[in-house]
């Protein structure tokens, strides 16, 4: 049984790249539109802050923004941890097809030597 | 010889490999409990906003239901923490490095994150996930309790732009949780 290690090469370099930009996709999609979410809403903040300054009946007090900032703070550790968490189920499945191709490749060759 | 012999000793090695693993399995628990969560809470805020300035819209007649939202994610977070063996959540040391240095010039110095970050291991970034949906919720109770005030009687309430605000805020970290849940699935 020929083996050519360009094919070997090719064909894991297919797989974890089909594996890895679907996962890579997920966290390109995700975390650009997370982190314009946080911009918006902080401006949202401020300019809410500034009409219950104005007139009372509108927007929200300055003690509400200050915790609403607290909260736009504890998603963005989220967003982070998730961002974190994205690139290493990428990774994985990355790693978890050129396994495959490797065990696929060899799976003849062992089984004709052993 | 010697070498095709390596070889053939990497090769079944590679046989005897269990999959590699770096986070932990996807749990349908979780993804289910977080979507429930999810719709409850959402509802829950929408309609503190229109009874806002009613009694019915007080912090205080609505207790029941943040206990039995906490109670659900007091549930989930057991459920991960165990899986996770206390381990704590595990950030990439590059990303860590690399917002601490951000945050730590533009942002007041409490902001610093956990040091729980440098150690521990990814399962429990789960966990983590979960105890800050938790924060989020705490921090509503807040504003409902404390900090929002409607009509002349200065109830308490959750003011409609603070529903608004809050939703949006609170629900990304509510997602980030179904997110995972669901590139686990897939």
């Amino acid at each position: 049984m020929a083996i050519s290690a360009e094919d070997i090469f090719n064909k894991m370099i297919d797989e974890a790249e089909d594996a890895f930009k679907e996962g890579w996709q997920a966290v390109k999609t995700y975390a650009p539109a997370e982190f314009k979410k946080m911009s918006v809403q902080l401006v949202e903040i401020a300019e809410n802050v500034a009409l219950y300054e104005i007139d009372q009946t509108q927007g929200y007090s300055r003690k509400t923004g200050k915790i609403l900032f607290k909260m736009q703070r504890t998603a963005c550790e989220s967003v982070l941890v998730a961002v974190t968490q994205l690139t290493l189920i990428a990774v994985q499945k990355a790693l978890n097809a050129i396994i495959k191709v490797l065990r696929q490749t060899f799976s003849g060759i062992i089984s004709a030597v052993v | 010889m010697k070498k095709l012999l390596i070889i053939l000793l990497i090769v079944l090695s590679l046989f005897g490999c269990p999959r590699i693993k770096f986070i932990s399995d996807y749990d349908e628990v979780i993804d289910k409990g977080t979507t429930e969560f999810a719709e409850q809470f959402n509802t829950h805020i929408k309609n503190m906003g229109d009874l806002a300035g009613t009694p019915e819209g007080t912090y205080e007649a609505n207790l029941k239901t943040y206990n039995a939202l906490e109670s659900k994610l007091d549930v989930m977070i057991a459920r991960a923490s165990s899986a996770s063996e206390g381990k704590g959540c595990k950030l990439e040391k590059e990303i860590y490095d690399r917002v601490n240095s951000l945050l730590k010039n533009d942002m007041p110095a409490d902001i610093k994150l956990d040091e729980t970050y440098q150690s521990g291991n990814s399962s429990g970034c789960n966990e983590r996930l979960l105890v800050l949906v938790k924060t989020q919720l705490s921090y509503v109770k807040k504003i409902h309790r404390e900090t929002d005030k409607c009509g002349p009687e200065k109830l308490s309430c959750i003011r409609p732009a603070t529903v608004k605000t809050a939703l949006g805020i609170a629900n990304q970290s509510i997602n980030a949780v179904s997110i995972i849940e669901t590139a686990k699935k897939q």
